[in-house]
């Protein structure tokens, strides 16, 4: 009870309801109809919520979990077509409950016209001495993207610039096949199914062939166990760097590096939800100096 | 009555080939290896959509598919499907995620055991079936060489290990 805001002065969580005029789990006479006036508001900032009725149910809980991963995990916001770096640095658990600083930040973003995105960034390959993007990388289809781009998760864009340094100590250079994926069928179909949950599809994985001289460390030289020298001293580097590498599998993927996530966690939806937004309906990607 | 008989029998023996010799000549691999066409299978017995490194094998081959063109036939193959879906048979094993190339009057097909998970392998057999420039590096993803045959009188492709 120690804030009013448009959102009440209670702890709005699952279970409340203007129609009952239960707010913060109790009935409470009289009162406004603050769940509605928080769904409005999840909405403003472009939070996905199917309906605005009043009721606090699972998917307001979802809806404010978003927020809420949106004030934590990165500081980008959409702001008038545009993409805006946010100064205030939040702190804030994935509860679904609007506490005290979740309602100050909604009303916070409101205020400033800030709008919900994703953390994709582009980072130029050609400041990068180690890294070449291949002849099979496709450049992604956005109005952002340029050739030589490679898309990936702010989170995740120490992976690469990693891997360009750690190629460049181990005198190997690093041709990318893959970084970011946009999900689904291409527009022409597919031959099989594509892969529903993946490191890719949230910018947190890169595929490449590890080029030492004119050898191609490819997936049928690992198979053989006849990997350069300077590629396996790369992977372990990669390796001690805290990065997955795709050969560890049960099923090798030599070419696949990736920064995990865990892809069954809220962090993991919520970013996958996020990111694949911004391809989907064109939404700025800021360009990021590795330098 | 015995002349009866023996017309019936022989006109359901005719029938019976007839429709077995339509089944195969009509199968759409059949008419794309006729068309001159190239051929991708790919087994996929059990896609397991939330593996990574099965990500990496179908996002390669779908784009493949989505920008290879009209020469170019595309199939999934479930080995474990009896009788087979294909005409088809292979003269050794193939392992999960293997893909097949094949393309008649070519002097041999290929086969790459297991997930293609570089699309290099995929730019290497597309520049060989359509005649172009192979550079060097290239043939370091070329896939294993295999002989391929169509057997007219059972309307089946047949592959082996080149010998």
């Amino acid at each position: 009870m120690a804030r009013s805001s448009c959102f009440g002065p209670f702890e709005l969580k699952s279970g409340d309801s203007d129609k009952k005029q239960i707010f913060g789990g109790h009935r409470r006479p009289n009162a406004a109809s603050y769940v509605t006036a928080l769904q409005e508001a999840l909405r403003a900032v472009d939070i996905p919520l199917a309906i605005v009725d009043g009721q606090f149910g699972p998917g307001t809980e979802q809806a404010l979990k978003m927020f809420q991963w949106c004030l934590t995990a990165h500081p980008y916001r959409r702001f008038n077509q545009s993409l805006v770096t946010d100064t205030c640095k939040v702190t804030q658990a994935l509860s679904g409950r609007l506490d005290t600083q979740t309602a100050s930040e909604l009303n916070r973003w409101i205020a400033q016209g800030y709008v919900s995105t994703g953390d994709l960034i582009r980072l130029d390959s050609k400041q990068l001495d180690h890294v070449e993007v291949g002849v099979g990388f496709r450049v992604l289809s956005h109005v952002s993207v340029c050739e030589g781009d490679v898309v990936l998760s702010a989170a995740a864009a120490d992976l690469l610039s990693t891997a360009n340094k750690k190629a460049g100590e181990r005198c190997v250079k690093l041709v990318l096949n893959q970084a970011f994926r946009v999900n689904g069928v291409p527009v022409s179909g597919a031959v099989v199914t594509p892969a529903t949950r993946s490191q890719h599809l949230i910018g947190h994985a890169i595929d490449c062939n590890i080029v030492d001289g004119s050898n191609w460390n490819n997936s049928r030289t690992f198979a053989a166990g006849r990997q350069t020298e300077g590629a396996t001293n790369f992977i372990d580097d990669m390796k001690n760097a805290g990065y997955r590498w795709g050969g560890n599998f049960s099923n090798p993927d030599t070419p696949h590096f990736d920064k995990r996530l865990n892809p069954y966690g809220d962090a993991y939806e919520f970013k996958f939800f996020f990111n694949q937004r911004i391809i989907a309906n064109n939404h700025p990607i800021p360009l990021k100096n590795l330098n | 009555m015995k002349l009866l008989r023996s017309s019936i029998t022989l006109g359901l023996a005719l029938l019976i080939s007839a429709c077995a010799s339509a089944d195969t000549a009509t199968h759409p691999l059949v008419e794309a290896w006729h068309a001159g066409k190239a051929i991708v299978i790919t087994t996929s017995p059990n896609p397991d959509n939330t593996d990574e490194t099965y990500g990496d094998f179908a996002h390669y081959l779908n784009n493949f598919a989505a920008s290879a063109g009209d020469h170019w036939a595309f199939f999934a193959l479930d080995p474990q499907a009896s009788p087979p879906k294909l005409p088809i048979e292979f003269g050794f094993t193939l392992t999960h995620y293997s893909v097949v190339f094949i393309k008649q009057n070519e002097a041999q097909g290929y086969v790459y055991p297991g997930p293609i998970l570089e699309p290099q392998v995929y730019d290497f057999v597309q520049r060989q079936f359509e005649g172009r420039e192979i550079p060097d590096y290239l043939y370091q993803f070329s896939p294993d060489e295999v002989q391929v045959d169509f057997e007219e009188e059972n309307g089946l492709l047949r592959v082996d290990t080149k010998t």
